[in-house]
């Protein structure tokens, strides 16, 4: 062999990993990954769901990240609807508004015309313009909206080629998802390591003030456009904000947005959550989230999730009882 | 367009298919695009700047060469100094003179000055092509090397992409030639290369960014403070700026001889080196080798007695500290290499650099040379001088978590596949793993450092640290 030979065996090589890897992203993963499999599952069901569902009842699809997740850890969604409503969860973890923004115009591109549209969120995760690039690029984003979303994030030249490379390699877009899941597997503690290297937080908001001035604005406007691209299907929209160990100081923002005909609950204003229960000050643990249950229920009895239960701007709908 | 993104790679594939079609003339105009387009990619106002002191620098290395009046050469050389050093200056070190000057202020009663008149943005790469354009100047003047005589030869011994931002900084006599003559295009260099690309990634993107994990844990205080969490945050860090920066001169110099050039090795496996002296000898070589010849050896070198070598060696890591950042805490690590440098000479070690000796007297001296080091690191990394002083402070406090444990298996994952690879390294001489062996074996290094890229590649990823230079 020389070395002419030897490159070529080693560019055949390279290629045939790359080639390897990429269909083992596309078509291997969601079936050795189970929280891969249920992500692409509920994205699935999301992108199909219409007005009604079985039983001919109104279609809720409650999109969040991880706050939600642990929120309604463990509940029946079936019983949770109690009836009136057919709920569907989408979870995409480290995930926040600017990311749902257009993980929503994907969906409804892709068809999705749920009755109600609810974004579950923490107060930390509704402004801010910074994107989760290859998660959010190849989950959440169509590629027709790379050029609107790149603006949105006011992304540097290499993070916009970067952004619409992992949003059309599904290896690069699933490349952390995929190392992690090897992580678990191999390396003991993964889960006590995978607090300790929590990354820094995301955006401004994550260590911000939501309750400035400058917070209000961004807050409204943001909130404002996934209404636009929700309601622009002719689908309600509403934000269900969780709740915080330290409530939160969104009262402005909250009231310019309903103002603005948004149907907001903000959690922390209409009940009391302490330090007891959440397991790191975000997340609820199971105290909290039996306790997030019962205010749950009482939103779904105060008929919030439905456009017309919405517009019943009283005061039992702002804070039903649990 | 950091080495380590999608995006690098699919330019310099474009870059490398285009040369091989073009003539040597072509061939440097379409580098000099390229390159260009390369650096104004990050941020197109900097561009400017880089071309308008390229041709400054390349007519006053001709006005120097034209004359032959010692005070009109000297003039022309003062002029080139004065302007690269002052816009590193303003650029680099406006806002640390005018923060510092403002503390000094108010600690004498002054009253209050206000910092920071001025937020202004460092240009990419400035600290590295103004050495190189430096380093160029002086070896015209000194008559090592003749003036370039086409601008646009000038221009891309300055901007070739590879070594543009974060070097390593080329010797002009070694890179002028390279540029002016024509390269021959050959199958063995091109092969290394890519192994080259290979290993620096797997330095990079394995190694680097899964010890930043740790180090960042560490240093946001994520494991607590204790002796432990400290040694773990050392040992990480050093890991980490070493596969950082060795990663990224082994892309740069793999680029490069994809395109058909050489460029100087930077790391020899400064993690085995056996006193301080030798250690300088490995570590960022083409920095330490530009201090020694253009600061160390101006400044009197070991000429004029003890006293003056040892104020020389401090003066030179004092500067070289200074050279990395604008931050006192870079003066301390500067500072702390120039003290052992120069304590390691009046104890007589350094002459000690080829003699054999025994395994055990070997790696004692390479860990105290270590744990130097790694201490040195604790000041590099940290923002302020408090938070090193607060970190090392760590070390007082005895106590351990799990956290601790499992961060500790899974650094030593990480770290463990460098120092094997480096020991390799050590024994056989050689650039790359398995270099001098059969073509198979290479290609199986290749493919599995490629491997390990794609499966364990750190999932945040942080940019080249010596790119904020």
């Amino acid at each position: 062999m020389n070395a002419r030979s030897a490159t070529v065996v080693l560019f055949a090589l390279l290629a045939t990993l790359l080639a390897g890897i990429e269909g083992f992203a596309r078509l291997g993963f969601g079936r050795v990954s189970r929280m891969q499999h249920e992500t692409e599952a509920a994205w699935a069901t999301g992108a199909t769901l219409g007005r009604a569902g079985t039983g001919d009842l109104p279609t809720v699809l409650l999109a969040g990240n991880s706050l939600l997740e642990k929120g309604l850890a463990g509940a029946d969604l079936g019983a949770l609807g109690d009836g009136r409503y057919e709920f569907h969860e989408l979870i995409m973890r480290n995930t926040q508004a600017i990311d749902w923004e257009f993980g929503l115009r994907r969906l409804v591109r892709e068809g999705s015309r749920p009755a109600s549209v609810v974004l579950v969120l923490g107060p930390r995760h509704l402004w801010g313009n910074r994107l989760n690039v290859p998660y959010f690029a190849r989950y959440m984003l169509a590629t027709p909206d790379w050029a609107l979303a790149q603006r949105a994030a006011g992304l540097g030249n290499t993070a916009r080629a970067e952004l619409l490379l992992a949003n059309l390699s599904a290896w690069l877009g699933a490349r952390a998802e995929i190392r992690n899941a090897l992580l678990e597997k191999t390396v003991p503690g993964s889960a006590t390591l995978a607090h300790a290297f929590r990354p820094a937080p995301r955006s401004p908001a994550a260590a911000g003030d939501g309750s400035s001035a400058e917070g209000t604005v961004a807050i409204v406007q943001q909130i404002l456009r996934i209404n636009g691209v929700v309601a622009g299907r002719g689908s309600h929209f509403a934000l269900l904000i969780m709740p915080e160990a330290e409530g939160n100081g969104l009262a402005a923002a909250v009231a310019r947005l309903r103002a603005a005909g948004v149907s907001v609950f903000n959690t922390s204003d209409c009940y009391a959550f302490g330090p007891e229960d959440f397991s790191d000050g975000f997340h609820l643990n199971t105290v909290g989230a039996a306790k997030f249950r019962s205010v749950f229920s009482g939103l779904v009895e105060a008929g919030w999730f439905s456009e017309a239960g919405a517009g019943r701007s009283s005061a039992a709908t702002e804070c039903p009882l649990p | 367009m950091f080495f380590d993104t999608t995006s690098y790679f699919l330019f310099l594939l474009a870059v490398v298919l285009a040369v091989r079609c073009l003539r040597h003339d072509g061939q440097n105009w379409f580098l000099l695009a390229a390159s260009y387009f390369f650096y104004g990619w990050w941020d197109l106002r900097f561009l400017a700047l880089m071309m308008a002191s390229s041709g400054i620098d390349y007519l006053l290395a001709r006005g120097i060469e034209a004359t032959t009046e010692p005070q009109a050469r000297r003039r022309f050389l003062v002029v080139s100094l004065l302007m690269n050093f002052g816009l590193l200056a303003v650029f680099k070190y406006c806002n640390f003179f005018v923060d510092s000057f403002a503390h000094v202020a108010a600690a004498l009663g002054l009253g209050h000055v206000p910092a920071r008149v001025w937020q202004i943005a460092l240009p990419p790469g400035i600290s590295f092509y103004t050495f190189q354009a430096v380093a160029y100047i002086v070896d015209v003047y000194r008559r090592d090397i003749p003036a370039v005589r086409r601008l646009r030869d000038y221009a891309l011994f300055i901007s070739l992409f590879p070594h543009l931002i974060a070097g390593p900084i080329q010797r002009p006599s070694h890179l002028i030639p390279q540029v002016q003559n024509h390269r021959r295009l050959e199958a063995e260099p091109f092969f290394a290369g890519l192994l080259l690309i290979l290993e620096g990634l797997f330095r990079k993107i394995v190694v680097a960014d899964n010890c930043a994990l740790v180090a960042n844990a560490a240093f946001n205080g994520h494991f607590g403070a204790s002796a432990g969490a400290t040694v773990l945050g050392i040992v990480a860090f050093a890991f980490q700026i070493y596969g950082d920066f060795s990663g990224y001169s082994s892309i740069a110099r793999g680029s490069a001889q994809l395109l058909g050039f050489h460029f100087m090795v930077n790391f020899r496996q400064p993690y085995f080196a056996r006193s301080l002296s030798d250690f300088w000898r490995r570590w960022h070589i083409s920095l330490s080798t530009w201090l020694r010849d253009y600061l160390y050896i101006g400044l009197g070198g070991n000429r004029g007695g003890t006293a003056r070598t040892y104020r020389n060696l401090f003066l030179t890591m004092l500067l070289g500290g200074l050279w990395h950042g604008a931050n006192w805490t870079f003066v301390i690590w500067g500072g702390l290499h120039g003290a052992g440098l120069a304590v390691e000479r009046s104890l007589g070690l350094v002459s000690e650099r080829d003699r054999t000796m025994a395994l055990p007297e070997l790696w004692l001296r390479r860990s105290i040379v270590f744990v130097f080091v790694g201490i040195a690191w604790v000041f590099f990394r940290a923002a302020s001088l408090g938070e090193a002083l607060g970190f090392l402070g760590g070390l007082r406090q005895w106590s351990a978590t799990p956290a601790l444990g499992y961060a500790a298996i899974f650094l030593a994952g990480h770290v463990l596949p460098l120092l094997l690879l480096d020991r390799s390294l050590e024994r056989s001489g050689g650039e790359y793993l398995a270099d001098k062996s059969a073509y198979g074996w290479r290609i199986a290094a290749g493919v599995t450092f490629a491997v390990a890229c794609l499966l364990f590649a750190a999932n945040e990823q942080s940019a080249f640290i010596y790119f904020q230079f």
